[in-house]
């Protein structure tokens, strides 16, 4: 409990009345005793009408874990067991930093006689890691409002923030691959690939250029080649951990992203056939997860990349890529989620890509900031917003710069948009299996 | 080079003496200009209408004197009368060098003296005021003549500032005028009085001329009284020389200063010479425990309880915290690249290039919106396909957008900053027009 802002002006108004009589000539000690003293009557019966805080019973309940980047419910129950409740409730959540409650500061407001208030409070899970509400903190003003009563309840309510694999839960992957699946029941890839796969009678409809001539003049029927994807190529998700990663752009950071976005190529990957396997770096090589096949490889991943921690030092691209190099046995798709800021800084991360090209399949996964864009096109015409657009203008004309010399080296290059990543990367994939790039 | 070397040196050993000779000469210019300003000083305090003789021979009738000297500060306690000449008839302003020998003769202000310094002077000691009559002709030649009189008209300001206002002056024809005042003949040339209708009353005349007063005593707030003598004549070299003039300035002076011993002072500088012996003031005190005890007795009991109330309070109310303390900022990573923008913008802005920044953005902007409409890979000339675009659509805002943008391009670094401001907008409110109703473009 603590002095409420009107008892502070109060006590300053009678400081500045006390000064006033003392200065007069007459001894007004006895008017000043009993001014002072109706104030502490007041007070003294202010705290008999108040509420008492160890009436209240409180009960909190929230999800034991969630995805990164998205909500966690938090469902308060606040009642009294004598009497009614202060009308108005304010209420503050202590948290580790991986969590945000959305208000930080939320308000329970009871109705008339009533003794009971429930509360439902959204809580941004930020980071991957494992976040606690540890105390729930309220204020409410006493019956007077001379007093602000502070009650705190401990909480004990961890929740572990595991990335988002909600596109593989909800079978959004599943769905966006169809067309490379075709329906097939034993999951095996038909369709546009470059693998054979059967003879079957040419019907209307089909493409002229999947018909078999030689083997339709021996049977004397028109058949066609029916060909299907490769299976079993080796997909390698290099992800960077150093601090340019951290940005963050919209909830999450990039390095978060990244890893949603590749558990859900790890999905897909083995939806397609394929095996998958995790790589990560920074200033230092990382762990590597061997290619697997199917969930077996979703699961070690999704394990890994949920205790991957955010490094403060900048990214080494030619020992991290390099050390990955060398473990890679036969040509593979090499999928790199790293981030640049100039073409200065992007120069040893070009040179080492286009080492692993030579070799494999390199596809450069680039997360676009729409600030950056926001800056470069300012709403004002302010010679202060004119500044800061030429700046951004210049990343963003580095930026290109980089993407271009990496797609003349023959590198292939997502640069997308942090919310459309994933689906972008899964249709990149498709197309890569399509056509037989790997 | 040895040649080249032995040169150098040459040069240098020729030009030092020279430098030399003329910081000299500089220096000697200076000096000569600053005596011969001292020495025009002096001059007046030694021709006819100066003082100096005063001193003298009221030493050697042993009445003690002093002249003023700029550099001898004698204290107040030691002297008994001020005997103050005016030469200057305005004491709110400055007086500015003569540059003719005109100007020189008929000036009235010989002696600069500000009129804050004369109220000092006045009420520190007894003071006699001897009020201006000749003009600057009077210093310089070996003459008196009637066109070297000061009209009294002229002195009215004068009187006015010197608490005599009011007062009018009046002045005798070319004749020698003679008073007898006990044993002595008092003669004065062109003797200047006070026309006797025209005094305050806290004046009382203490010599009259056929009813016309010439020196009057005037008593006003101040601790000493003030003495103010209309005609100079009386005391100074010119005056002293005649008649029993000089026997009756001993005895006249000798009244005025009373009783004491101390000498009477010829002040003739315009600064306040005279110095205060403060030594009595200081006056220590025996500090003890009653004068701390007052601090806790009635009214200051009652405020001292008050201030601990309101601390108390106000502490109580800072110490307890409603919630968690608030997280510092720690979203240094998250804002790394928005900052550096920032950054780099100020450093932008501080360079002042702002014209081939504005040209900078303004080509920049446009090579994007040409991109994003046609796409990569335009030639050199994608700002004028875009125009061509944008003119099928409305020929005069392609037209506008395309000029406006021209000129910031090509002028803009020659642009004043208000001109500058006005383009942008109009090239800002042009390109919403674009953007907005156009949709892609």
């Amino acid at each position: 409990m603590r002095p409420s802002r009107r008892l502070l002006i109060l006590v300053l108004a009678l400081a500045a009345l006390t000064f006033g009589l003392g200065l007069s000539v007459e001894n007004r000690a006895l008017w000043v005793a009993v001014i002072w003293g109706a104030m502490v009557l007041a007070c003294l019966v202010d705290l008999l009408l108040s509420h008492s805080a160890r009436n209240f019973s409180v009960s909190v309940d929230m999800v034991s874990s969630g995805f990164a980047g998205r909500k966690a419910m938090l469902d308060l129950n606040i009642g009294s067991t004598k009497g009614r409740l202060p009308p108005l409730l304010t209420l503050r959540l202590s948290h580790g930093p991986l969590l945000a409650p959305q208000p930080e500061t939320s308000e329970a407001i009871s109705e008339t006689k009533q003794r009971e208030v429930k509360l439902h409070w959204p809580i941004d899970l930020l980071k991957r890691g494992q976040g606690a509400v540890t105390q729930l903190s309220a204020c409410y003003a006493s019956r007077l409002g001379l007093f602000e009563v502070l009650p705190r309840w401990p909480l004990n309510l961890p929740v572990d923030i595991v990335p988002d694999i909600s596109p593989v839960t909800s079978g959004e992957i599943m769905t966006q691959m169809l067309p490379l699946l075709d329906g097939m029941k034993d999951m095996s890839v038909r369709g546009q690939g470059s693998e054979f796969h059967q003879l079957r009678e040419f019907q209307a409809g089909m493409d002229p250029r999947s018909i078999d001539w030689k083997r339709s003049a021996r049977l004397r029927e028109m058949v066609a080649r029916e060909t299907r994807a490769e299976r079993n190529h080796q997909i390698i998700i290099a992800v960077d951990s150093g601090h340019l990663m951290a940005e963050r752009v919209g909830k999450l950071s990039k390095l978060d992203t990244a890893i949603n976005a590749a558990l859900a190529l790890t999905w897909a990957g083995g939806l397609g056939g394929d095996n998958v396997g995790f790589y990560s770096f920074d200033a230092k090589p990382g762990q590597f997860l061997p290619p697997r096949p199917g969930r077996r490889a979703f699961g070690q991943i999704q394990a890994h990349s949920a205790a991957l921690e955010q490094s403060s030092v900048e990214t080494n691209h030619t020992l991290g890529l390099t050390q990955m190099n060398q473990k890679l046995s036969q040509r593979s798709l090499v999928v790199v989620f790293s981030d640049f800021v100039d073409t200065v800084t992007a120069e040893l991360l070009i040179e080492n890509l286009a080492v692993i090209r030579r070799q494999h399949l390199v596809l450069y996964v680039a997360l676009r900031d729409p600030a950056l864009k926001r800056l470069s096109q300012p709403e004002q015409a302010g010679m202060n917003a004119v500044a800061q657009a030429v700046s951004a203008q210049q990343l963003l004309r580095e930026r290109d710069e980089v993407i271009d010399r990496l797609r003349r080296l023959g590198i292939l290059c997502l640069d997308t948009e942090v919310a459309g990543v994933t689906p972008a990367l899964i249709s990149r994939y498709m197309d890569i299996k399509a056509q037989g790039m790997i | 080079m040895a040649e080249a070397i032995g040169k150098a040196r040459d040069g240098g050993a020729g030009v030092m003496p020279v430098v030399i000779i003329v910081v000299l000469l500089l220096g000697g210019l200076f000096l000569m200009t600053q005596l011969s300003l001292a020495a025009r000083d002096r001059a007046l305090d030694r021709s006819a209408i100066g003082m100096a003789g005063l001193s003298g021979w009221l030493v050697q009738n042993e009445v003690p004197a002093r002249l003023a000297h700029s550099r001898i500060h004698p204290a107040l306690e030691d002297l008994s009368l001020r005997v103050l000449p005016l030469y200057d008839l305005d004491l709110e302003s400055y007086a500015r060098d003569p540059e003719t020998t005109e100007e020189l003769l008929n000036r009235t202000d010989l002696r600069d003296l500000e009129l804050e310094t004369f109220e000092t002077k006045i009420v520190e000691m007894p003071t006699v005021v001897l009020l201006p009559k000749w003009r600057g002709a009077a210093a310089e030649l070996k003459f008196l003549h009637e066109q070297m009189l000061i009209p009294p008209k002229a002195q009215q300001s004068l009187l006015g500032q010197i608490g005599l206002a009011g007062v009018r002056l009046q002045q005798d024809g070319a004749e020698m005028s003679s008073i007898r005042e006990g044993d002595s003949e008092v003669a004065l040339f062109h003797m200047q009085t006070f026309v006797a209708a025209t005094l305050p009353r806290d004046c009382t005349p203490i010599l009259t001329a056929g009813g016309d007063p010439l020196a009057i005593r005037c008593v006003r707030e101040e601790e000493y009284p003030i003495y103010f003598v209309a005609d100079p004549d009386l005391l100074n070299n010119h005056g002293l020389g005649l008649a029993d003039n000089a026997a009756f300035a001993v005895s006249l002076l000798q009244d005025l200063r009373g009783e004491t011993e101390a000498p009477i002072y010829i002040d003739i500088s315009p600064d306040l010479l005279t110095t205060v012996d403060r030594s009595e003031e200081r006056q220590d005190y025996e500090r003890g425990g009653e004068e701390l005890s007052r601090f806790l007795q009635y009214p200051f009991s009652m405020f001292w309880a008050v201030f601990l109330i309101v601390a108390g309070v106000t502490y109580w109310r800072g110490a307890l915290r409603f919630g968690p303390v608030a997280r510092g900022d720690d979203r240094a990573w998250d804002q790394s690249k928005e900052a550096a923008i920032a950054a780099k913008a100020r450093i932008l802005r501080l360079s002042g290039n702002d014209g081939a920044m504005v040209a900078d953005f303004v080509a920049a902007q446009l090579r994007t919106l040409s991109t994003d409409v046609l796409g990569h890979d335009q030639p050199d000339d994608g700002g004028q396909r875009f125009f061509r675009v944008l003119a099928r659509r409305d020929k005069q805002l392609a037209h506008d957008l395309s000029s406006v943008a021209e000129v910031l391009i090509t002028q803009a670094t020659r642009m004043s900053p208000r001109d500058l401001d006005r383009n942008l907008n109009n090239y800002h409110s042009l390109l919403k027009k674009v953007v907005e109703p156009n949709g892609s473009i």
